[in-house]
């Protein structure tokens, strides 16, 4: 493909922003973010490095496909990257995907001071993190890990932005749950 | 620090790694390849003073049963990403730049399957298939003998039916396979169909060359008590990709190592072996267990595990038997 070429080798390809993007600006804005939210996603730091990668070089590679008209770069980009998660959790079956149907959890108490935060390391709530299902890993690495808003998961994910909360308030859910295994 | 679990989340430190945009700049601008993988760069006068050494030492024949050699010569490339989604979908995701790429195919009964790549280690012999049309797998019974004619025994695999991909999971290769590599030979005359399918017979022969990664024997740790059961390490060995623990268990719990515990409530939970090991590395991240098997008769049960390691360092070997306990031990890979 001729268009990825031009991009890699830093030549600019028309898009909404300003200034226009190319492959270094849309890695130099947004693979920190990317990394991150695969970090949270992935089951390992290699897998993480593997998906990140994989999701960022399918971007660049769309670049000169990217139609301003029909939505922000950051969105176009988000639906690319969990794209890549989903294809990388894809089981060999091929029947069960990732962004399945929310799962209902048991509820617990809100009162997040119960949980003792203070004596949890980072390292502890990314492992709980990872232990996670996969919609419920995706949606809390969306919102903290890239830091989108509701209505950016809500899009990312194909849903609406009152789903996207709630699937994110059912994974926060769980992650206390298993938290509090954990102490 | 803060205690709201939404701040903690988002104030955590995953940190890109410095290389990986150069890393993704640089598989962009490759158009056709998916992805650049980590090469293990031999230096070139390493290549040609092994070639000379060879010219001098080989005799006629040598290097059917010494392929390392010829491999040094041939300085086969390593696999990349033509294997990355298989090995992705096992697991096994942190081997796949220390495949050796191969290329047999045969074809049989309208079936193509080709031998794509290989990686061995003195406990885990890892091949990489394709069968075409991809309704079938090459689970049923297939052989793989070395130069020797030995027998090197399955123990699983994975089949994607949506691409045929196959992988295959054998023991190690045994000696002197591991220093002189390994010229594999994979035979099969059955095709196990998809359910409710019907096997293809036919006859299918794969051969593939293989340098054999070596591997480093690691201190012991001390042995493990978990009630009145005593876990006795008898060996732990490295390469460069994997850790493998070897352990005697004597006691009452060496008879009770394949139970499962646990109640099946839909969509909750489902029974699960009372037993456990888990290797987790520094940054708490667990390890992807490539094998785990255990041996019970007359005396201590055997145990050996195998673990995909990313990098050396020290790692937390975490073994438990539930309701009865746990007990960890510190390995360190250098």
């Amino acid at each position: 493909m001729a268009g990825h070429d031009q991009l890699a080798h830093g030549q600019p390809v028309e898009a909404r922003d300003d200034p226009p993007l190319t492959a270094e600006l849309l890695c130099a804005r947004y693979a920190p973010r990317v990394y991150r939210f695969a970090a949270m996603v992935a089951a390992g730091d290699v897998e993480a490095e593997d998906l990140a990668q994989d999701a960022m070089v399918r971007a660049i590679r769309n670049l000169g496909r990217f139609d301003a008209s029909r939505g922000s770069v950051e969105t176009w980009l988000w639906r690319i990257v969990v794209n890549a998660a989903i294809d990388a959790g894809r089981v060999s079956t091929r029947r069960r995907l990732l962004w399945e149907r929310f799962r209902s959890q048991p509820t617990i108490g809100e009162n997040v001071e119960d949980l003792a935060l203070m004596r949890i390391t980072a390292t502890e709530l990314l492992a709980a993190v990872r232990r996670l299902r996969p919609r419920e890993r995706g949606t809390i690495a969306l919102r903290f890990g890239a830091g989108l808003g509701f209505a950016e998961v809500g899009a990312a994910c194909g849903t609406s932005p009152a789903a996207a909360t709630m699937a994110i308030r059912r994974a926060l859910k769980t992650l206390r749950i298993l938290l509090k295994e954990t102490r | 620090m803060s205690t709201n679990l939404e701040d903690r989340l988002a104030d955590l430190d995953l940190r890109m790694p410095d290389t990986l945009v150069p890393r993704i700049l640089a598989q962009a601008a490759q158009p056709g390849t998916r992805r650049i993988q980590p090469v293990r760069h031999r230096p070139r006068w390493v290549t040609v003073a092994m070639a000379v050494v060879l010219l001098v030492v080989v005799v006629s024949g040598a290097s059917f049963f010494a392929p390392r050699f010829a491999q040094a010569l041939a300085d086969a490339p390593i696999v990349g990403t033509a294997v990355g989604p298989a090995l992705r979908s096992v697991g096994l995701a942190g081997l796949q730049g220390r495949f050796t790429a191969l290329d047999s195919r045969t074809t049989s009964s309208g079936y193509t399957v080709k031998l794509v790549a290989g990686y061995a280690d003195n406990n885990q012999t890892v091949l990489v298939l394709k069968v075409e049309p991809p309704d079938h797998s090459f689970f049923a019974q297939p052989r793989l003998t070395d130069q020797f004619g030995r027998t090197i025994e399955l123990r699983g695999g994975m089949s994607d039916q949506r691409t045929g991909d196959n992988v295959l999971l054998f023991n190690g290769v045994p000696w002197p396979d591991s220093f002189l590599g390994a010229r594999l030979r994979l035979h099969a005359t059955i095709l196990e169909a998809l359910p409710n399918g019907q096997p293809v017979s036919g006859d299918w022969t794969l051969e593939g060359t293989i340098p054999v990664e070596s591997s480093r024997a690691l201190p012991l740790p001390s042995a493990g008590n978990l009630g009145d059961s005593t876990f006795r390490f008898t060996q732990i060995e490295a390469t460069s990709a994997t850790v493998s623990i070897h352990m005697e268990i004597s006691g009452p719990l060496a008879k009770q190592l394949d139970r499962v515990v646990g109640e099946t409530i839909p969509e909750v939970a489902k029974p699960h072996p009372a037993f456990s090991y888990e290797l987790i590395d520094a940054g708490g991240g667990a390890a992807t267990a490539i094998s785990g098997t255990a041996s019970t008769g007359i005396g201590p049960a055997k145990f050996s595990a195998t673990w995909v390691i990313s990098h050396p360092g020290e790692y937390r070997l975490r073994i438990a038997y539930e309701g009865i306990g746990s007990f960890e031990r510190t390995i360190t890979v250098p």
